[in-house]
């Protein structure tokens, strides 16, 4: 199930607010219509 | 937390993948609602849970804050002269990085939600409903369940009951994530 989902290449992360790719359940429809900001770390 | 995706920052490195890194480092990207939480409450966690002052790494395990913009930036090296202060050392002798974020790849399916994999239920519905890597990584049901069921009912346990039931989960997988996670 897993190797599937394999992406091809890499995407890259969308900047802009309201550009969630996961918009079937309803709890990811309303938090795409959520304003946000992203913070990005690496943990080491 | 709306979303959090593992991926590939800091970097120049076109498309870069797990066994394809190259000048990448490992990392993870939050979605979060400025209302409920600031940006300066994820960069005071950040700096608690590591020595700043020999923590750096390198390559492909670096610590370090990418930030988004300008104001990211501000916040993120006053966050560092604070941590250094509270380490004991000068800003100088700080090993983590604070650099721009320039771009994020998405890190393939595998490495998203890792919790998730020791649930194999709750990750076939989630892939099903959601084919692609793209789809399940930007899921806040799916970051969500991966938190719960990785940190354990004691931690949100409440807050996992509350909001369950707006997931969207079938009634009886919802009934045994809930089992799942009230078992000590």
């Amino acid at each position: 199930m897993i190797a599937k989902n394999m992406l091809m290449g890499g995407e890259k992360l969308p900047m802009e607010v309201g550009s969630s790719a996961a918009m079937v359940l309803p709890a990811d429809k309303a938090a795409a219509e959520v304003a946000y900001q992203t913070a990005t770390f690496g943990l080491g | 937390m709306l979303r959090t995706r593992a991926g590939y920052a800091g970097g120049t490195t076109e498309s870069p993948t797990y066994r394809n890194i190259g000048d990448h480092t490992e990392a993870v990207s939050i979605d979060f609602d400025p209302t409920v939480v600031r940006y300066e409450d994820l960069l005071e966690r950040f700096w608690e849970a590591h020595r700043c002052g020999s923590a750096g790494g390198q390559g492909q395990y670096m610590v370090a804050v990418f930030y988004h913009n300008e104001g990211q930036r501000k916040v993120a090296e006053k966050s560092r002269a604070k941590a250094a202060k509270k380490e004991g050392i000068a800003e100088a002798e700080v090993a983590t990085k604070v650099l721009p974020l320039g771009s994020f790849t998405y890190a393939e399916a595998y490495h998203q939600k890792h919790y998730l994999t020791r649930h194999s239920d709750v990750r076939e519905f989630l892939e099903e409903t959601y084919p692609t890597a793209k789809e399940l990584a930007d899921s806040t049901v799916a970051t969500r369940l991966n938190a719960f069921l990785g940190w354990g009912f004691e931690r949100d346990g409440a807050v996992l009951e509350k909001e369950i039931g707006g997931y969207g989960l079938p009634e009886g997988l919802k009934k045994d994530v809930l089992a799942r996670v009230r078992k000590p």
